[in-house]
This record gives C-alpha cells, sequence and structure tokens, in this order.
C-alpha cells in the first residue's frame, strides 16, 4: 500500500500576462520540494523531514508527504515558470503566451 | 483557459480525505462565526515529554513578526493575522488557503514555566518548548521512637 499523501491547499489567481498558484507546504524543507513539468500536467511535491517524539496530547496534523498536481492549458510558457519559496508557501508564476497569428506563406515552384 | 486540481490522478481517497477536511474546517468555522469571529484553526500537534510539553502549528504564509504565543498559568494561546499576500489586481479563480485572524488556546497538563519556554519558526511550521516545572516527589516520613 502506497504511502499516505497529503494534498496541500492552494490559491489560483492571474494578474496581467501571469497565472499566480500558491501552495501551502508548512514544514517542508526547500531542499526536498520538487516541482516539475510533465507535458501539461504541474506536479508540486515535497517530504516531511521532521519528527517529534514523544506522548501525543493532540495530533491534527496529517503525516505523510504533500503531493498536488494541476493540468495546464498548452499555450501556458511552463519553461518560464518562476518558483519562490517562503515561509512554508510556494509560490509559482506561470507567464501566459500569446497566440501569435502565423501566415505560412506558400512556395512556388 | 484552464488550470485545475487533477483529482482523477490523486484518487478517490485522498478526495475522501479533502472533503472531510473541508466539513471539519466548515464546522470550525461555524463554531467561531457564532462566536463573533469569523477566523481559521491553524493544525496543531501537542507533545508531551519528560520535561517539557512540544507544540507544533502549522502557519505557513506568515512571517515570524504576524505571529504572537502567550503562556499564562499552563494556558498556552497562538494567535495572529494572515493575508493572502495577493496583489489589488490579481483576479481569483481558486481560493482554498485560509485567510485573517486565527487564535488557539491550549491547557497544557501538569505545571509549566513560561518564563523558560523557547519557539522557533521555520518553513511555516511554529514549534514551541514549554519546559514542565518538576513535581516533588512526596516525602515519606519514617516513624521513629517509642510511642509515648
Amino acid at each position: 500500500m502506497a504511502k499516505p499523501v497529503r494534498v496541500p491547499v492552494a490559491d489560483i489567481s492571474n494578474i496581467g500576462s501571469d497565472y499566480i498558484v500558491r501552495c501551502e507546504f508548512p514544514g517542508i524543507e526547500k531542499d526536498t520540494l520538487e516541482i516539475t513539468v510533465d507535458n501539461t500536467r504541474l506536479t508540486l511535491s515535497g517530504r516531511r523531514t521532521w519528527t517529534e517524539h514523544g506522548q501525543i496530547l493532540l495530533s491534527e496534523i496529517p503525516s505523510g508527504h504533500f503531493l498536488r498536481t494541476f493540468l495546464l492549458d498548452e499555450s501556458l510558457s511552463t519553461a518560464d515558470i518562476v518558483a519562490e519559496f517562503r515561509n512554508g508557501l510556494l509560490v509559482l508564476k506561470i507567464p501566459k503566451q500569446k497566440h501569435e497569428r502565423k501566415t505560412i506563406p506558400i512556395t512556388e515552384e | 483557459m484552464y488550470l485545475y486540481a487533477d483529482w482523477k490522478r490523486e484518487g478517490i481517497r485522498d478526495l475522501q480525505e479533502e472533503i472531510n477536511r473541508m466539513f471539519e474546517e466548515a464546522s470550525g468555522k461555524m463554531t467561531r462565526c457564532f462566536l463573533g469571529d469569523c477566523g481559521w484553526t491553524p493544525l496543531v500537534d501537542i507533545y508531551e515529554k519528560e520535561d517539557e510539553i512540544v507544540v507544533v502549528a502549522e502557519l505557513p504564509g506568515l512571517s515570524r513578526e504576524g505571529i504572537s504565543i502567550d503562556v499564562s498559568d499552563s494556558v498556552l494561546t497562538i494567535s495572529g493575522n494572515r493575508t493572502d499576500g495577493s496583489l489589488t489586481d490579481e483576479v481569483h479563480s481558486r481560493m482554498e488557503r485560509n485567510q485573517g485572524k486565527f487564535e488557539r488556546t491550549f491547557s497544557l497538563p501538569g505545571v509549566i514555566d513560561g518564563a523558560k519556554a523557547t519557539a522557533v519558526f521555520r518553513d511555516g511550521l511554529l514549534r514551541i518548548a514549554l519546559p514542565r516545572v518538576p513535581v516533588e516527589k512526596p516525602l515519606r516520613i519514617d516513624i521513629s521512637g517509642e510511642e509515648p
């Protein structure tokens, strides 16, 4: 059986020429964060490395690794995604790419 | 144009967990709203150790300055205010993150030395260590001498 996976909450917004994704990864070290883009699938994952010992009096924080995927529109410029991680919050800036109208010339023989 | 969560991939189990979490959050929020404060509730773990009580709270997106910790007679209160960090011109298409004021209060077991408590905030995780005041062991008094 696979390890339990925790789906982190996220906000999505757009401003100007960018989409902004803010995703919560509390207690996740930057080194364990992984952002991958496979075709149109954006995957955000992070491993929790901290453990606390002792008798549990209250346990609300789910265990397991963080994993969240998003499907991106093909028109988005995934090669130019900018990521910033601060205080457990991952902020991605995904540039929208303009559809440029292109005319293809027909060459004569 | 679309940008959405891929539930099929993450599985029904995660969806179920997510639904459960939403309901729990909503019921918590309703209780708070009745009390006149529609805030949010950060998740907390509490551990009891031999010489200290450790409280761990998830506070992603907050800065160290935005968190208040108060200890009084074994009662711990964590409070603060979180803004979502967005710019005024942003147009939101999905909002799952809670924002606004939060406050959580816990009555901890035993006697706590609040003056020696320490707190560390790193990567959105707050860890508070509260040393326990050792309870004096009961003294056994031997009976000596003769009966009067």
